[in-house]
């Protein structure tokens, strides 16, 4: 599993886990789960590319980092993902370099689903075990 | 944890361990056990254990997990000793309500509505992927930012009536546009007057119960009458600048950050140069918001003249409230001075106009506040959530749920059948818990109760 939405976890917002061999496709799970929570990832193509690159303090705020590029180049740019791919990423020195790829929402084409306003640090939490990472946190709907 | 009962309607969880004060719930037992289902009660106690912390920590009768604060929630912290938390407004800044009156009958206006709902649903822009109804230039934009609707009024998008009945007079004083960041200005700039998606909307209702006939005579309201409620905030802007400003205070403030049980209940401390520049960023917000509202007003008062071929005047269009229940704001508690965090809560003050929405088949109500000092003066937002937002989708079929409003007489249209599911009343409590809590504690009295016939969900 790439990961879920937790049901009864947030009443107001999204609850999700996402899950990786490492952390890094943790963290690619953790995006996946942010592009479908926003719009059916289904029928989006891969038509244009959007490179990011965040340094961050600490795991948690490089995560939150990441994830909120996504919300932010569907507001500002109107764009819908269907993927992440993280190409560099150092876990010591909270550092990634990702592409994101998608195309312009189109309301003919595409199937909306939540607009997501922000990613929250309540109860987030990262673990990362030899072979085996998961992530959890809560997006505000 | 353990709970005090004062009264039938009041609940107090006494101090310990890190909080400064105890925290009051405000609930009766219904709501009580609703509200004990998710993290509410825990997300209390961390409010309580903010510093300056003046009077009680406070949870309404519309309460449910959020993040940080709960929703529904309040806590005034003194402006020397305490500080400003932007969590404890929400992401969605000045998220708020307004009600349009009209001098139009339900019962002639029934006929037509579904044409006047398919106007007004393509008139205001709504759901995902979708702009704003106004393009602004950037010294244009960052007028509005700073002057609200005082700068609708320039530019002949506003009218006096609509100063005189927006909280703050529609523009919250000490904004500033400079301290936002670019990001949140290009996440704002394009969508000023849409509804935007999740829990927003525009409920065509009628006014079904008079309780307060004097008062409601005074404020134009009448059995029968169509009334328009419109619930946005202030979109992207203010979700980027509470986000901008959590991270900020988490790098400047480790310290901070490490005292506390959720980092998203972090605060910039008083007298910081972050707290002065964030609460002028959040008024620009605000600020926002209330354009966005008005904004979309227009657009709907336009349809409803096109349609009828009449003018505003003939067709009594005019502002009742607009009201805003996720704001922070300077005011004096106790005597002493604080910022007033109001997270999913309106301000409730002697003779003031509240709304208070319920969900998209069940009533609305409006009220006139009484004496609210017990809850920071403050009282509910809404019917607030029981259901989370996975479980409705999971159990609640966005068809069958049309189907019921349909048997009830309420037409729906919608961007997403997700957001039919997430909204269905079943999703939420009872208002009637709520107002009765609302009116049992002496906050405010009912005006009138507001029924919906067609809505709109963003």
């Amino acid at each position: 599993m790439k990961y879920e939405y937790l049901i009864d976890e947030a009443t107001a917002d999204l609850a999700i886990k996402a899950y990786g061999e490492t952390l890094k496709e943790a963290f690619e799970n953790s995006a996946l789960a942010v592009c479908e929570a926003i719009c059916e990832t289904e029928n989006i193509d891969e038509q244009e590319i959007k490179l990011v690159k965040k340094k961050a303090d600490n795991l948690k705020m490089l995560l939150y980092d990441f994830l909120e590029e996504i919300i932010f180049l569907h507001d500002a740019e109107n764009m819908v993902f269907k993927r992440a791919e993280i190409d560099e990423f150092d876990e010591k020195n909270c550092f990634l370099s990702a592409v994101f790829f998608g195309e312009n929402f189109d309301n003919k084409k595409h199937v909306p689903k939540a607009h997501i306003k922000a990613i929250t640090y309540f109860d987030m939490g990262i673990e990362n075990e030899k072979n085996k990472a998961a992530i959890k946190f809560i997006v505000d709907v | 944890m353990e709970l005090k009962k004062i009264s039938d309607y009041e609940w107090e969880i006494n101090k310990e361990g890190k909080m400064n004060s105890s925290a009051k719930i405000f609930a009766n037992d219904k709501i009580l056990q609703a509200i004990k289902n998710d993290k509410t009660l825990e997300q209390l106690k961390n409010m309580a254990s903010l510093p300056g912390l003046v009077g009680n920590a406070c949870a309404l009768p519309d309460a449910h997990q959020g993040y940080g604060f709960c929703i529904g929630g309040v806590a005034a912290l003194s402006i020397k000793e305490g500080g400003i938390s932007p969590g404890g407004v929400g992401f969605d800044i000045n998220c708020g309500v307004r009600v349009l009156k009209t001098n139009l009958i339900a019962k002639d206006f029934l006929p037509k509505i579904k044409n006047i709902l398919g106007n007004i649903y393509n008139a205001v822009p709504s759901g995902l992927g979708n702009k704003g109804l106004q393009r602004f230039e950037n010294d244009e934009f960052f007028e509005m930012l700073n002057k609200g609707i005082d700068y609708l009024k320039i530019k002949g998008l506003a009218k006096k009536n609509d100063l005189l009945n927006c909280e703050d007079y529609g523009v919250m004083k000490k904004a500033s546009h400079e301290f936002i960041s670019p990001k949140a200005l290009a996440r704002g700039k394009n969508t000023v007057g849409s509804l935007g998606s999740g829990n927003h909307f525009i409920d065509l209702m009628r006014v079904d119960e008079v309780f307060d006939e004097k008062t409601s005579k005074q404020n134009g309201l009448f059995k029968g009458q169509v009334v328009v409620m419109i619930h946005s905030g202030s979109r992207g802007l203010g979700h980027q600048v509470a986000s901008d400003y959590i991270n900020a205070i988490m790098r400047k403030y480790p310290e901070i950050i490490k005292s506390l049980p959720d980092p998203e209940i972090c605060y910039a401390p008083a007298g910081s140069k972050m707290s002065e520049e964030y609460y002028a960023s959040m008024c620009a917000c605000a600020n926002y918001a209330y354009a966005n509202r008005q904004l979309m007003m227009n657009s709907i008062k336009e349809e409803l003249c096109k349609f009828f071929k009449s003018t505003e005047e003939s067709l009594g269009l005019e502002l009742f409230q607009d009201i805003t229940h996720n704001v922070a704001r300077i005011e004096s508690i106790k005597g002493v001075s604080c910022y007033v965090h109001r997270k999913g809560a309106t301000k409730c003050v002697k003779n003031g106009k509240i709304i208070i929405p319920g969900s998209m088949g069940t009533s609305s109500y409006l009220l006139l506040g009484d004496n609210a000092e017990k809850s920071i003066n403050s009282s509910a937002h809404g019917s607030g959530r029981i259901l989370s937002r996975s479980r409705a989708i999971k159990t609640l079929d966005s068809k069958e749920v049309l189907d019921s409003l349909s048997k009830k007489g309420i037409m729906v249209k919608s961007s997403s059948k997700n957001i039919v599911s997430e909204e269905a009343p079943a999703a939420y409590k009872d208002i009637d818990d709520v107002i009765e809590v609302t009116e049992n504690s002496g906050f405010a009295k009912r005006i009138a109760k507001l029924n919906p016939f067609a809505v709109i969900n963003g």
